[in-house]
């Protein structure tokens, strides 16, 4: 008796018990709550797709109204503008294609949603491309737990305003500071304290837009890549 | 000779003001700087708090008996993280705006000594009831913290209560009170006159009872 008290199992039965009854609890409350989280996400998303694509500019103060897959932006000097927003098969965790007015219209450009770990943590970013996926447009943090008051800095629209309109022909570096920056056309300065979560967005970015790039290419079936 | 256990009356009185976790015990603090710009987020994060301090205490306090001493901090984390992961998503789903402005802070409830203290304190020791009774004392005393520092700072830097405009927008507001250094003068500030008031208190009382003697 006293053999199985001292045995492993017998010391962390109860630690054994708990971890099988609360995970049986979070995988519960994830079945009932990640639809209402995915859901929220979609509407940040689309919320977020014309700033990206339009500039902050365009949207700053203006009221946008998503409608399943339509989105009206209304500035601020009373101008409309109508977008359609049509999720496309692919291998990134969404891909959107962007069009004027109704699916048919022109296109503006393509938004991708990517992911890959950061310093603490998953980074999920939003990249903004151009309809010829020559050029970013902007990325958007979707979701970090970065370090507080260092890493965090990758929401900043200080730090993201650096990828706007740089070319996609080569991949994105890092510069640690201004002068290393200045050196390339295609490197961002990382934050300060905080180069590896900067790190991270720039790899992130390249790999999304590589990938991005190929399935406009070599287009899957059910993929809409009209120029 | 019997240790005294504090009632669950007692528990729930001393968790309000004399054992307060901010102001008495100095812990808790992270939220206490980082969240506390305005009263909204400062509000959901005592709310969960509260939840996962009430739940780890009620579950702790509930398989008291069955505790190895060398195994219970590992029961503790357990049991606070599963808590916290349960809050955050919930915030998530039905809070998204507030679950992104908190960003990584409700999950770091999980570190926040706070509830492990109680744990260890209270909850392993007595029964259910004295640890719902000092689950809701304490998070009252951090509910009370907050609110006070939170306060301070957007009524200073912001000319706000609740995101309701107190002050005309044409006066100036020390916008210094909402970014970080405001968080540490505030809570600087607010710590110094609880002392102040305590050291106050308890030179009253001891000056009356000696004038009694």
């Amino acid at each position: 008796m006293s053999r199985l008290r001292n045995s492993y199992l017998g010391q962390a039965w109860l630690i054994l018990l708990l971890a099988g009854v609360f995970g049986a609890l979070l995988a519960a409350i994830h079945l009932e709550l990640s639809p209402r989280i995915e859901e929220n996400i979609r509407a940040e998303i689309m919320r977020e797709i014309p700033g990206l694509l339009l500039g902050g500019e365009a949207v700053t103060g203006a009221s946008i109204t998503i409608d399943g897959d339509q989105v009206s932006i209304e500035s601020a000097s009373g101008e409309s503008t109508s977008l359609t927003v049509v999720e496309q098969p692919s291998e990134a965790a969404a891909l959107y294609r962007v069009s004027e007015g109704d699916p048919e219209g022109r296109l503006l450009g393509w938004v991708a949603r990517g992911q890959d770990h950061g310093y603490a943590d998953v980074i999920e970013l939003l990249v903004g491309l151009t309809g010829d996926t020559t050029q970013i447009t902007g990325i958007y943090v979707l979701n970090q737990k970065e370090t507080p008051a260092l890493g965090d800095g990758i929401v900043r629209s200080d730090f993201r305003q650096h990828f706007a309109g740089i070319a996609t022909d080569s991949p994105l570096t890092v510069g640690r500071n201004a002068e290393e920056a200045a050196q390339s056309p295609y490197a961002i300065q990382a934050l300060t304290g905080a180069t590896v979560s900067s790190r991270s967005v720039c790899n992130i970015v390249n790999d999304t837009v590589a990938l991005v790039k190929t399935e406009i290419a070599e287009p899957a079936e059910g993929f809409d890549a009209r120029p | 000779m019997p240790v005294h256990e504090p009632t669950p009356l007692e528990r729930f009185l001393n968790g309000i003001l004399p054992e307060n976790p901010v102001y008495r015990q100095l812990l808790g603090l992270c939220p206490t700087l980082a969240v506390t710009a305005a009263m909204k987020p400062a509000m959901t994060m005592v709310g969960a708090t509260a939840f996962v301090l009430i739940c780890a205490n009620l579950i702790t306090s509930l398989i008291r008996h069955l505790l190895k001493p060398h195994l219970r901090i590992l029961v503790f984390t357990l049991t606070i993280a599963t808590f916290v992961t349960i809050a955050d998503r919930t915030l998530a789903a039905f809070a998204y705006p507030m679950s992104k402005l908190l960003g990584p802070y409700v999950p770091l409830i999980i570190v926040n000594c706070m509830i492990i203290s109680r744990c260890e304190v209270c909850s392993s020791k007595q029964g259910p009831k004295a640890a719902l009774a000092d689950a809701i004392g304490v998070s009252l005393g951090f509910l009370l913290a907050l609110a006070s520092v939170a306060t301070v700072r957007e009524i200073l830097g912001n000319g706000s209560w609740f995101g309701i405009q107190l002050v005309p927008e044409s006066f100036p507001t020390l916008i210094l009170m909402i970014l970080p250094p405001g968080a540490f003068l505030a809570l600087g500030s607010l710590l110094g006159l609880a002392t102040w008031l305590g050291q106050r208190r308890k030179a009253r009382v001891s000056a009356s009872e000696a004038g009694s003697a």
